[in-house]
């Protein structure tokens, strides 16, 4: 069992110094690393992030360094400031424990010791974490925020991403598979290329294990969860991929009578999701956005949301999201 | 105040013998004590305002009782809701540059809905107010005073972000002298001024708020600053302009503790980019009795403990026994 809101609360957040077992160049500025981290495994949920520590290029060997002969001469100067850096990044969690394809959560939640990040590169932060080797040690602090929340009652959940918010999508279609909902998989690209995995490659022979060599989850295991996946990219399909949802919705949902949408991707896409799935079906979205502290306290991340009443309230993404229920969300935040 | 000011117990009775042999084998437990503005504080470590919420946000991940004290995030007369919900925080080298705009609950929201779970934490806690005018501040002392749990108040005095009001009291002596005199006035709690560096001459602001009834200086606030973003021309703050913290800025605060510390009998308190135990002796040294840890919490809740953990080692190891003596213990170099 993932753990649930009341766990959460008992067991914080917690700082791990992770090993990078795995990771591997995908297309564009993409890549995927998996972690050693049992700790923030162990009690993580889809839907939550790692607040990753990038430091710069040749820190960690200067720092390790530097440290011990500083203890050595007896030096006090210079403190051990690790970087320029001096703020996390959020990356949501996209694997938790054996990876993708290697049997379900709820097997593996208790005794999970990875997790699977993610990465595109977007400035010297990530920049620095996407060119991490393995061997190589990443400080993160997790797991943070509020992640999905899958209704007992649900028979089919539609998910549909965006970009990187394929991420936690994975993350969540592992652990709905392991609940026994259907899924149906709908992401988007603005090109094929720009598909952060590799998705429209042919399907390889025997069964993907990342585990096994490292390889980031492909499409067939998207399918071997027991998704159906959908690939819309805007270039060659013509659609944005919520366009491309409301003219299928028919289709992706057939006649499942309790469906629940899950969005994460661009804030325009999550709105569109919004609007799409009002009066439908319940919709949840993981909202993306600046962050500091990553625990609610410097109240960088905010957002405003309609509370009881219409009442609107100012919501930190990064602790009482990065989910929210997608009515609740102002989109228009100007 | 209570659980939190008395002095660290040093485990069950044992027999005087074995104590004296203890003390002969291993260098003493050093003294981190320090008296600020009245309040005795376990250790001088304190966590800066703004950087923990209120406090229970954090409790889980910390024994927060075990610092020297809580600095709780500003609060203003009414509810704020802070700057528009874009981009509020900027990270630049070394540092990060914010524009929140003092988002709190306002003052009688602080007092029935944070203050009840803040005093639970068993830490001294020292209130953050800031107002648009004399009489803001004055009566919310005076309503903070009938408060119990707080050790004192620190007066924002000097806050970038809070359009009419804030930094423009901390930039005037006379003005700054006016606020502490009727605040003052409204309340018996210590209250304790945090200045500005964005004046000329932050050693006759500080005189001017000791003159006027201060009990302790806090020093300093953020460096007002400014990021453009190249490609659109705009200031990637949506509130364009905004409060530079982090190690970038500690240097300058050193400098201007040590000569606020020069200028004034009362104790200081020094703030700015203070990331591990080193600087915060580079600040204990300048003159300062007690220091704030900020910024670095967002890397790690946990640094303010780090500090404190480490200040102890290194007094240990060089056989130094109170922290007292090192406050202002800076010798200058003779310059020709």
């Amino acid at each position: 069992m993932a753990p649930t809101e009341a766990d959460r609360k008992l067991a914080p957040p917690i700082i791990e110094t992770a090993r990078v077992v795995a990771r591997e160049s995908l297309s564009g500025d993409h890549c995927w690393l998996r972690l050693h981290s049992p700790a923030v495994a162990q009690r993580c949920s889809p839907g939550q992030f790692v607040h990753v520590a990038c430091e710069s290029e040749d820190s960690e060997r200067r720092f390790g360094l530097r440290k011990n002969l500083c203890w050595q001469a007896g030096q006090t100067r210079g403190s051990d400031l690790p970087s320029l850096r001096i703020l996390r990044r959020p990356f949501a969690v996209a694997g938790i424990g054996e990876g993708l394809g290697s049997g379900s959560q709820a097997d593996t939640q208790h005794l999970a010791e990875h997790i699977e990040l993610l990465i595109k590169v977007v400035g010297p932060g990530s920049a620095w974490l996407a060119s991490r080797r393995p061997g190589s040690r990443v400080n993160m602090m997790g797991p943070l925020g509020r992640p999905f929340h899958v209704p007992a009652d649900a028979e089919l959940a539609l998910l549909v991403g965006g970009g990187t918010g394929l991420a936690s999508l994975l993350a969540l279609a592992r652990y709905l598979r392991s609940l026994g909902k259907a899924i149906v998989a709908v992401l988007g690209a603005r090109s094929d290329a720009a598909f952060p995995l590799s998705l429209r490659q042919p399907a390889r022979s025997g069964p993907a294990r990342p585990g096994a060599n490292g390889r980031p989850p492909q499409i067939e295991e998207l399918e071997a969860i027991g998704a159906r996946s959908f690939l819309v990219s805007e270039r060659e399909d013509g659609l944005l991929v919520t366009q491309w949802v409301e003219k299928n919705l028919e289709q992706l949902v057939q006649d499942s009578a309790r469906v629940v949408c899950y969005a994460c991707g661009p804030w325009g896409m999550m709105q569109a999701m919004d609007h799409i799935s009002r009066g439908r079906f319940p919709c949840q979205v993981s909202l993306e956005m600046r962050m500091a502290c990553g625990l609610g306290v410097c109240r960088s991340c905010v957002v405003r949301v309609r509370g009881q009443g219409g009442r609107t309230l100012v919501r930190t993404v990064c602790s009482d999201g990065p989910v929210f229920d997608a009515q609740e969300v102002i989109w228009e935040q100007a | 105040m209570g659980a939190g000011m008395r002095a660290e117990c040093r485990g069950g009775p044992r027999s005087v013998a074995i104590a004296m042999e203890r003390r002969r084998l291993r260098p003493p437990n050093p003294d981190l004590e320090v008296e600020l503005a009245g309040v005795t504080l376990k250790n001088p470590v304190l966590l800066a305002s703004g950087c923990f919420g209120f406090g229970p946000e954090l409790a889980a991940l910390d024994r927060l009782h075990e610092l020297g004290g809580l600095v709780l995030k500003t609060i203003t007369p009414e509810p704020r809701s802070g700057y528009p919900p874009a981009q509020r925080t900027v990270e630049t080298p070394s540092g990060m540059v914010n524009a929140i705009g003092v988002e709190n609950p306002g003052l009688e929201a602080f007092i029935k809905e944070k203050l009840p779970g803040v005093r639970e934490l068993g830490a001294t806690i020292i209130v953050s107010i800031a107002g648009y005018s004399t009489d803001d501040f004055a009566r919310m002392a005076a309503r903070l005073d009938a408060e119990p749990g707080i050790a004192a108040l620190e007066l924002n005095v000097s806050s970038p972000n809070l359009p009419g009001g804030g930094m423009i009291f901390g930039t005037d002596a006379s003005l700054c002298a006016e606020v502490m005199r009727e605040v003052k006035r409204a309340t018996r709690l210590p209250i304790i001024p945090k200045l500005t560096p964005n004046v000329t001459d932050i050693a006759s602001i500080a005189r001017a708020c000791e003159e006027a009834g201060a009990d302790a200086i806090s020093l300093i606030n953020t460096f007002s600053a400014m990021c453009i973003d190249i490609e659109t021309r705009r200031p990637i703050l949506a509130a364009n302009f905004g409060g530079l913290s982090g190690p970038a800025i500690r240097p300058a605060a050193v400098l201007r503790v040590f000569q606020v510390a020069r200028a004034v009998r009362i104790p200081v308190i020094g703030v700015g980019g203070i990331w591990d135990w080193r600087d915060a002796l580079e600040f204990i040294i300048a003159g300062a009795t007690a220091v704030q840890v900020g910024t670095a919490l967002f890397y790690d809740p946990r640094r303010g403990h780090k500090v404190v953990a480490g200040i102890r080692r290194f007094m240990r190891e060089r056989g130094i026994a109170s922290i007292k003596t090192l406050v202002g213990s800076v010798a200058l170099n003779p310059v020709g």
